[in-house]
């Protein structure tokens, strides 16, 4: 390490270099050591922590003062570059400030700059002296600073340090080292599905026209990388960048998103910094995905919960009550689909199972069964406990997935309507194809009742059924009023929910799952009471339906309370 | 040239004048110097440790003992507001992802309010971060440098600068809007399938059956008739407490989550967050309190009883400014009054507070 000032400080090592000939102090400390150059002559000096004082004497008489005698440095304003003990840079019209601190306190200061000496006095009672360099130009300028005591005395201290004024720097047009690249979110931490989706952008700030590496790796729950996907980009990155470059990236990812958990973006630029930013999918305890097993369709359940607890089971399309344990996390698909769901503790995930394409079109329609038991409450509530599973069960892409679903909804609503609505109605059910309810809307009609009231009713619905199919709300505002009568009969005058209740028991049970409960038995009760309310009601939801080609999603949306 | 001896007041005025303030207003070491001398260091040094940074400042302005030199921690924590705000970026180096360094922070502005300008980043070299004619409107206010311009040319103008405009929402990094029921529902989730918590000594509570304007005294052991989902934290071996979730059957932690759940959050953001969302679902939302002081002319204090995340901070700073606190409050700001239903109208969406109309105890 080459000292470019004199000082030097007890405890540290040094190597002196100096011109051929020069005579090192004769101190058993320093020692001359080989120099490959000519006309230079090297010593290496280990400072001890304790100067003797012909130690000092024997620096001094070499040009060297040791630090603890006198230190020199920036003040005030930071150096643009600063090497301890030897040399300081600004940059031009910048004020030059240093101090010098003496630890044996001097009569007076002579800075020699230049060969021009300044004298200052030194300050009474303090060690440290501000001193100011103005007008200083650009260059390197050696100073020169000596310690004097009173006059007549020998210098107490002296030393030297170079002052380096220089012009600005100019950035270059790539990137200075210092700056640093920053990754932002919009929102900030979004989730994988919200990138995925586009809910959410990315934007790289950095250098401008610097040119990065921006990588985008899905990754597993494990953790495991599925894959990484690299780009080279300029920064800086806006918002509209990323929506471009984000479509050409899920194409690139879609065999192994379903698979993913989390995402990892993060941006380079060598020697500079690295920005980062990791989107999960949002915490889902359970979440079942489709894949394939040694090339078989196959539902795979990601389990993030401890696992013990999780039950896994299974409910086919032909008979949709019943449930079958499976264990394991994966099932293969069965030909017809079905629906397999997970619990542990608090948390489900169901998924319905998307059946064989070609065994679905070679089989003749097949029909669930849905066997049920006595007619009470707890009948009642299981089979609309079951149509709430499938209901509320994720839907996978596949469209067949969604009219196996449609299927078995239909078969359970129809045979929870029947336990409730007596044997002919029930025969109805039975008999009923839905493409064929217009032609039989007379045949509904007549079997909603025979007391005088009832057959107005039904009377009444038949005649508004093509007013009612308008709209959701119109049908339940219609049948609201239409049963008023009826419905006080049955001890439900002061309900009005009874009608939005009844049509959504006769068209979408399920979602009843989601009432109180304590409420949702006191009226099932009542249905169970007055199965004409049922029939009616299910008579205004298939006629309805029948009117409308797309009846199915309006209804969905407007019945319930 | 000229030698000349300089007083320690005379070096600081130099100092502060060199570094694009004021010395007749600004001080040698108050928070504005401090941050400026801090952007010149990182300008020469970054990318640099934290303690590099700090220490090249420290050097400086060391000798200067007497008239208030500012401590160390003055300077750490001068430092820590200038990387929260953006000037610098703490990263990774690329190629030792465990080593972090400061970086300057690219040139930017963000839009604080129509006509004024947050003004972020800090260029290599010594380089100024603006022209003079710009730097000489530049208000400075702690860390923060603000700019007013005229709103309909300030965008141009500032990116003809060579500043890029970030918007308020990736400035703030504030997590997206939510209602607390899907907040709290999140964390219940989490906690239901969090494995067994075992044993956890010294765990700390917050109470959220206790008044929401007394946050200190929120805090409290785990009791026998503890049943339900927490705020929570617990001590490690080394470093400061944990914050964590945690779920308690009969006052014993049956599941229990660190935070933050997010690794690029901090642990006591995500946790005062969760913990002004169960408020919320009790129908006992934490609060705030606005009035008037003297000597704040037309701004108004506003009064946190209890501390908020880091972006909520940043939201409230980009307007007001922190100040010493009113009497019964944790936090107070001094924010203009034009500004003031901004400040409500995000504290009400995003932490769900109410004002209080009247006082309460920190």
């Amino acid at each position: 390490m080459q000292v470019k000032g004199s000082f030097l400080r007890p405890g540290h090592a040094y190597c002196l270099v100096g011109r051929g000939g020069a005579a090192a102090p004769d101190l058993p400390w320093i020692k001359p050591t080989n120099l490959l150059a000519d006309d230079a002559m090297a010593v290496e000096l280990t400072v001890p922590d304790v100067l003797s004082p012909s130690d000092l004497e024997a620096l001094q008489a070499a040009g060297l003062s040791t630090v603890a005698d006198i230190e020199v440095r920036p003040v005030g304003l930071m150096a643009a570059a600063w090497v301890s003990e030897g040399t300081a840079e600004w940059l031009v019209g910048e004020p030059a400030m240093i101090a010098i601190r003496a630890e044996r306190r001097p009569d007076r200061c002579v800075l020699t700059v230049e060969g021009t000496p300044y004298v200052l006095p030194w300050p009474v009672d303090t060690s440290e002296l501000f001193v100011g360099l103005d007008g200083l130009g650009v260059g390197s300028h050696e100073i020169a600073v000596d310690l004097l005591a009173a006059a007549g005395e020998r210098p107490l201290a002296a030393g030297s340090l170079v002052i380096v004024v220089r012009e600005p720097q100019l950035r270059r047009e790539s990137a200075a080292y210092a700056e640093g690249i920053r990754l932002l979110a919009s929102p900030a931490r979004p989730s994988l599905t919200d990138l995925w989706d586009g809910r959410a952008s990315i934007a790289v700030e950095g250098p401008p026209e610097t040119p990065a590496e921006l990588a985008v790796a899905l990754c597993d729950a494990a953790g495991r990388e599925l894959r990484r996907v690299r780009r080279r980009i300029e920064l800086p990155l806006t918002s509209d960048g990323w929506s471009a470059m984000a479509g050409p990236l899920r194409r690139e990812f879609r065999d192994c998103y379903d698979m993913s958990e989390s995402v990892g973006i993060s941006v380079s630029r060598a020697g500079i910094g690295f920005a980062s930013l990791t989107a999960d999918r949002g915490f889902q305890p359970l979440r079942w995905i489709l894949t394939r097993r040694e090339r078989m369709p196959t539902a795979q359940l990601i389990d993030r919960t401890d696992g013990e607890n999780t039950r896994v089971e299974y409910l086919s399309i032909e008979y949709p009550t019943i449930t079958h344990p499976i264990s394991g996390p994966s099932i293969d698909l069965p030909e017809l689909g079905g629906l397999v769901r997970a619990k542990s503790g608090e948390s489900i995930a169901a998924l319905i199972l998307p059946p064989n394409r070609n065994t679905l079109l070679s089989l003749a329609r097949v029909r669930p069964r849905v066997p049920t038991g006595p007619k009470t409450t707890d009948e009642v509530m299981r089979l609309l406990l079951t149509h709430a599973a499938w209901y509320g069960a994720d839907l996978p892409a596949d469209p067949f997935a969604k009219r196996q679903q449609g299927l078995v909804l239909d078969a359970i609503t129809s045979r929870l309507v029947s336990l409730i609505a007596g044997t002919k109605w029930s025969n109805l059910e039975a008999s009923l194809d839905h493409e064929q309810v217009i032609e039989r809307l007379s045949e509904m009609q007549r079997l909603v009742g025979e007391s005088y009231p009832q057959r107005a009713l039904a009377a009444h619905i038949a005649a508004n059924l093509w007013k009612w199919a308008e709209s959701p709300r119109s049908l339940a505002d219609g049948f609201t009023t239409a049963i008023s009568d009826v419905a006080r009969g049955a001890g439900l005058g002061n309900r009005p929910d009874a009608g939005s209740f009844l049509l959504t028991f006769a068209g979408k049970p399920g979602r009843l799952a989601t009432w109180e409960s304590a409420d949702r038995a006191r009226l099932v009760g009542h249905a169970l009471t007055s199965p004409v309310l049922v029939r009616a009601a299910r008579f205004a939801v298939l006629g309805t339906a029948a009117f409308h080609a797309d009846a199915d999603s309006r209804i969905d949306e407007g019945w319930s309370a | 040239m000229k030698v000349s001896h300089l007083t320690s007041a005379e070096v600081a005025a130099r100092a502060v004048g060199a570094l694009g303030l004021d010395p007749e207003v600004v001080e040698f070491g108050s928070a504005e110097a401090i941050c400026a001398a801090l952007r010149r260091a990182a300008s020469f040094l970054c990318p640099a440790s934290p303690r590099q940074l700090a220490d090249a400042v420290g050097e400086a302005i060391a000798p200067l003992s007497t008239g208030g030199s500012p401590a160390r921690e003055e300077v750490m924590a001068q430092l820590e507001l200038l990387v929260a705000a953006g000037d610098f970026l703490e990263l990774s180096e690329a190629s030792d992802r465990s080593t972090r360094r400061i970086y300057l922070g690219p040139p930017a502005f963000v839009c604080k309010a129509p006509g004024l300008y947050l003004l972020l980043g800090v260029r290599p070299y010594g380089a100024p971060l603006v022209d003079s004619t710009l730097s000489s409107q530049i208000l400075h206010e702690g860390h923060t440098r603000t700019l007013e311009l005229a709103p309909e040319s300030a965008s141009d103008r500032l990116a003809a600068a060579g500043l890029h405009e970030l918007s308020l929402d990736q400035w703030l990094e504030h997590p997206a809007p939510a209602a607390p029921d899907d907040v709290f529902a999140e964390f219940r989730l989490r906690l239901s399938a969090a494995g067994p918590a075992g044993q956890v000594d010294g765990l700390k509570l917050l109470d959220p059956a206790a008044p929401v304007r007394f946050y200190r005294g929120r805090w409290r052991d785990p009791r026998a008739d503890d049943d339900g989902d927490f705020v929570a934290r617990r001590p490690q071996a080394y470093g400061a407490d944990l914050w964590c979730a945690a779920r308690l059957h009969a006052g014993q932690p049956a599941h229990l989550i660190d935070l933050p759940l997010d690794p690029t959050a901090v642990g006591r953001d995500e946790a005062w967050r969760l913990q002004a969302a169960i408020d919320a679902t009790r129908g006992t939302p934490q609060q705030y309190r606005t009035h008037r002081a003297s000597g704040c002319g037309d701004a108004v204090l506003v009064d946190l009883f209890g501390p908020v995340p880091t972006w909520a901070e940043r939201r409230v700073e980009l307007v007001g400014l922190p100040v010493s606190r009113s009497t019964g409050a944790l936090l107070s700001y001094r924010v203009p009054a034009v500004a003031v239903g901004d400040v409500e109208a995000f504290l009400a969406g995003m932490l769900w507070m109410t004002r209080s109309p009247d006082g309460g105890t920190a």
